[in-house]
């Protein structure tokens, strides 16, 4: 392929030959022919010679497996096999994602032997949950004189599946400090009913079952009082988290994407969750995307839903109607809902509202502001979002109070103490009864 | 920043390679024609490449507009005072669009071009300006030799000189040979530096591909091989063209080769091919 300069170089030389040849000077035209014919050799010959020779390089790309953690370094490797009967000298690179953090020989250039072959390695380090691709490996030589370029694409790719980091979920922390750390703050977990622990006393009324009556109490302070034993019974509150994961969720820039910190900061309650032994499940709903994990009282759908979100990118749009109806009919009325979305779609709010009828429901709204590209050069672009952003995130808000739903506010710092602080509030509460 | 001051200087020695047949020419034609120009407009004009490497980037590129409008300005000063829009003594402010005007725009043109040519940092802009530079100058020439030899006012003569090329480039086109050459027609007083300018030009822009161009073993070679085939190709080139225009296809002959060269380049493109074959 002729490059831009190539092609002002030979315009260049045939204006020459025309306004020579015009002239009618001698000199100036055979100057003229002689370098248009050497730039025009020089591509040809390149043609001819280096650039067939690279479509046989043989490029093979490979690691241990397919999957990454975010912030895990994951080794790889290009082996290079020229399979030219003459020497070859080329520049590659590795066609990569923004969300990988490159380092090692993932680009380079290479002169080989013939039937030579060469290995390299690269490091790639992910910063966002998700499937990326790597790959293929671009193979390009230029002629002499960068006039020319022949590039091919050699080589598979790879579809990277990031999970989570390790350090982001707690999962990988030592039993003491998971315990101490999930078991900070209030944990009630009971209720006043029927069952077999004692909880208190309480005066007889008339209609409490005899069985229960506290007979060595009879008389204790008035002399013909009676009370009754008040038993407490286990209180289970499933949780499902309906997670946006249409094209909305996918802002943020690089290391700092909306649905990445979501999607750590659900991970990070679903274990308090559980730790609670309640139950946790998760819907992930768009357009596109539609993954339903009914909700356990064990690590399974936690752990499935690390896989799950490994393996796919926010896409599409997310229709919160669709989304609840289908709800509806996969889970109880006692299930609490966690709605997660950043509210970028036009669907009027008040529907909802009919939509979920007696379910029970908390909002969380995503705030794009915190995930707005940081630097000192684009402080007046933040400057200028934040009140305007802000604003629209309050009006959201105020909406879906105005319907009746306990709404906040979550962004990429304070997410985890929202959401466990709702789920602390709904159990305080007796909501999810 | 020793090596990038050493390379920005060794770019500027190649391009004074490049550009010499032009600076030859300037050398010869400046002192003769200076005193039929407009001092103003020249001196506003030539220095401007140099000044511009001297300014600050932010306001490079404002350099050419600036002296543009000052130039208009006074063009429009001249109109004024001599309609008598205003009054009549800022007509000292002005300049009056005559003969002299025209030739500084002409001198303009070859010496910012020859001045940027030498600053320039691509290849084919350097290759470009030299291109300008020496036609523009030829003419120069042209109308100088005719002017030494009739005596005619010098713009009349150069005018002259350029009717002539449209002469020839419309014979040329319509009939398939030129019919008037003005550099065929006169001789070139400095004939001899012109040749060795062109061979140093000629060696230049070959060493400034090779700077310019990546310098491992098997594209030295292919580098190699496209001067001494292209030199080949270029002289049978120039000889088929001067056979061909006695028998007045000299523009056929030119078509026939440029387009088969180009036709050449774009059959051959690996790229074209793996195209049609997917």
């Amino acid at each position: 392929m002729i490059r831009k300069a190539g092609y002002l170089i030979l315009s260049a030389s045939i204006y020459n030959i025309f306004e020579s040849i015009l002239l009618g000077y001698k000199y100036y035209i055979i100057f003229s022919i002689i370098l248009f014919f050497v730039f025009s050799s020089d591509i040809l010959i390149f043609n001819l010679t280096t650039a067939r020779k690279v479509r046989n390089v043989e490029v093979e790309i490979s690691a241990e497996n397919e999957k990454a953690r975010k912030f895990s370094p994951k080794e790889f490797t290009i082996a290079f096999l020229n399979q030219n009967n003459s020497p070859l000298s080329f520049h590659y690179y590795v066609y990569s994602s923004d969300t990988f953090r490159m380092a090692g020989d993932f680009e380079g250039f290479l002169a080989l032997k013939p039937f030579e072959r060469v290995v390299r390695k690269f490091i790639v380090t992910p910063n966002t949950i998700g499937r990326y691709r790597l790959g293929p490996v671009s193979v390009y030589t230029e002629d002499g004189m960068r006039f020319a370029i022949e590039r091919a694409e050699v080589s598979r790719t790879i579809d990277l599946k990031v999970a989570p980091a390790l350090s982001e979920i707690m999962a990988a922390r030592s039993e003491r400090i998971s315990n101490m750390l999930y078991y900070t703050g209030i944990h009630y977990n009971k209720k006043a009913g029927q069952g077999y622990d004692f909880l208190t006393l309480r005066e007889y009324v008339p209609g409490d079952e005899i069985r229960y009556v506290a007979w060595s109490m009879i008389g204790r302070t008035k002399g013909d009082d009676l009370y009754v034993k008040q038993m407490e019974e286990e209180r289970i509150m499933d949780v499902i988290f309906l997670i946006d994961y249409g094209n909305g969720m996918n802002q943020g820039h690089d290391g700092k994407r909306m649905f990445d910190s979501i999607m750590a900061d659900v991970i990070k309650t679903s274990y308090k969750i559980r730790k609670n032994q309640d139950g946790v499940g998760y819907f992930i709903s768009s357009s596109d995307i539609n993954i339903f994990i009914p909700p356990e009282r064990t690590a399974t759908p936690i752990e499935n839903l690390q896989k799950v979100i490994s393996d796919i990118r926010p896409s599409g749009s997310f229709s919160m109607r669709y989304s609840i109806d289908f709800l509806r009919r996969k889970i109880k009325k006692t299930t609490m809902i966690f709605v997660i979305s950043s509210f970028e779609y036009g669907e009027d709010p008040v529907s909802v509202r009919d939509i979920i009828g007696s379910y029970k429901a908390m909002f969380f709204v995503v705030n794009p502001y915190d995930f707005v590209v940081t630097g000192e050069e684009n402080r007046t672009l933040r400057a200028t979002l934040f009140h305007k952003q802000r604003s629209i995130v309050d009006r959201k808000r105020e909406i879906l109070r105005s319907l009746g739903f306990r709404t906040e506010i979550v962004g990429s710092r304070d997410a985890y103490r929202k959401l466990v602080s709702s789920y602390l509030y709904a159990k305080m509460n007796n909501i999810g009864e | 920043m020793g090596n990038a001051n050493m390379d920005s200087i060794t770019g500027i020695v190649i391009n004074t390679g490049v550009m010499l047949p032009p600076i030859f020419m300037a050398i010869y034609v400046l002192p003769r024609i200076y005193s039929y120009a407009d001092p103003f407009i020249l001196f506003l004009f030539a220095f401007l490449p140099i000044i511009r490497r001297f300014i600050g980037r932010m306001y490079r590129s404002l350099v050419y507009p600036v002296a543009l409008l000052i130039a208009v300005s006074s063009v429009i000063i001249w109109l004024a005072a001599s309609t008598g829009s205003i009054p009549h003594r800022y007509l000292i402010l002005g300049t009056p669009i005559d003969k002299p005007f025209m030739v500084s725009v002409t001198l303009v043109i070859g010496i910012v071009t020859l001045l940027e040519g030498l600053f320039a940092k691509k290849l084919y802009s350097v290759i470009t300006l030299m291109a300008f530079s020496t036609l523009t100058f030829l003419d120069m020439i042209a109308a100088l030799i005719v002017f030494n030899q009739t005596g005619y006012p010098f713009f009349t003569l150069y005018i002259y000189v350029e009717l002539m090329e449209y002469e020839a480039l419309y014979t040329l086109i319509v009939y398939g040979y030129e019919f008037s050459l003005p550099l065929a027609t006169f001789s070139i007083p400095i004939n001899t530096y012109l040749i060795a300018g062109f061979v140093v030009s000629m060696i230049s822009i070959i060493v400034a591909s090779y700077r310019n161009g990546n310098r491992s073993i098997d594209r030295s070679n292919s580098f190699a091989y496209s001067i001494l085939y292209g030199s080949i190709l270029g002289t049978a080139a120039f000889y088929f063209i001067t056979v061909m225009s006695r028998l007045s296809l000299q523009f056929l002959a030119i078509a026939i080769v440029i387009v088969a060269m180009i036709y050449a380049i774009i059959r051959t493109d690996p790229e074209r091919k793996a195209d049609t074959e997917t």
